[in-house]
């Protein structure tokens, strides 16, 4: 079966989408706190723009092959090359959780090109919440963690070693 | 009738007291501690004018882990990340001396921002109060019935009284 082809236009309210999730080391001196459960944390939901990114995870639920053969490499990927930390997985909700009332943020699509020879740049299921201009980074990072958090949902990553096998290497070459 | 005169006025004297008492300087001055954050039990009972704040249960082990995230330049290895810079760990050791009986009872989970800022989370009863403190304020905020509602206290603190009457408004809606 052919891998989900996401609309270009529009994301619909009923797809699930996720921002990825990087490691970063607790504060030193706080070793003995424990992170409460089913909890985001802030930085997860920062951007440096006025627009965050998210992966489209799928049309109706978490799509297994979207995953697995296409966004963990990427995810890792990112995690070696920007992030320089270990990737985690996504916090996941679904898009009209975020499109409606009373935030109604827009997400929309933004596929991004490859860069170079290195086919992980690619994106095609890229997609951003546009932040409005009232609101300062601080502000949406907070209303976002809280939107992800209401109907908490962390989809764990594949580790990098088991990411893609000479299957889906082949698959991913031959654009199946 | 006797009446004293001035001559029986005059023979009284006052005695001067053959040892006379001094008080000797001390021989070394007993160096002071200086309290940094005074408390409010540090005040005599005569000199409280109103309501005494109690801080909240969890203050020093909050201060505890600030003052032990702070790197030590010549130990530390600073790449490793989790360390606070010691301006931001000093505005909010006293941000939370002057505020933490108007802040939520539950001890607030701690960790830093993208910037190193420093994140303070709290959980009330009806949703959570995010602080953010930085090198020039603290940001605080809270969703209330799916809005955000936002408090920006800049440092110095310098009346207290109203960053505290800002905060209980925030608290008290959670």
């Amino acid at each position: 079966m052919a891998l989900w082809k996401p609309n270009a236009a529009t994301v619909a309210g009923s797809e699930f989408i996720g921002r990825r999730l990087f490691e970063r080391p607790g504060l030193k001196g706080a070793k003995d706190q424990k992170r409460p459960s089913k909890t985001f944390e802030l930085y997860h939901f920062e951007n440096s723009d006025r627009e965050v990114s998210v992966d489209r995870l799928g049309q109706t639920s978490v799509d297994g092959k979207v995953k697995k053969t296409y966004l963990n490499a990427r995810g890792h990927y990112a995690a070696t090359l920007m992030h320089k930390r270990e990737f985690h997985g996504w916090a996941v909700t679904q898009a009209k959780i975020v499109q409606s009332p009373p935030s109604s943020y827009p997400i929309l699509p933004s596929p991004i090109a490859q860069v170079g020879v290195e086919p992980l740049t690619e994106n095609s299921f890229h997609a951003h919440i546009e932040m409005p201009d009232r609101l300062s980074p601080y502000e949406m990072a907070v209303i976002l963690k809280h939107m992800f958090e209401k109907n908490y949902r962390l989809e764990p990553c594949i580790p990098s070693g088991k990411t893609e096998g000479w299957l889906g290497r082949a698959r991913r070459w031959l654009g199946i | 009738m006797l009446y004293p005169t001035a001559q029986a006025y005059s023979d009284i004297r006052f005695r001067q007291p053959a040892t006379v008492f001094t008080i000797d300087p001390a021989a070394a001055l007993i160096p002071q501690q200086v309290a940094v954050f005074p408390l409010a039990s540090d005040q005599k009972l005569g000199e409280i004018n109103g309501p005494v704040t109690i801080a909240a249960k969890w203050i020093s082990t909050i201060q505890r882990r600030i003052e032990q995230s702070v790197p030590d330049v010549l130990v530390a290895n600073l790449d490793d990340g989790g360390w606070l810079d010691s301006d931001i760990a000093t505005y909010a050791i006293s941000f939370f001396n002057a505020t933490s009986d108007v802040l939520p009872i539950s001890e607030p989970y701690l960790y830093t921002a993208s910037n190193g800022d420093l994140v303070a989370e709290f959980a009330g009863r009806h949703g959570k109060l995010t602080n953010v403190i930085g090198k020039t304020a603290v940001n605080s905020f809270a969703i209330v019935d799916g809005q955000i509602v936002k408090t920006t206290l800049k440092f110095p603190l310098d009346n207290i009284e109203e960053a505290r009457q800002e905060l209980m408004q925030l608290t008290s809606q959670l």
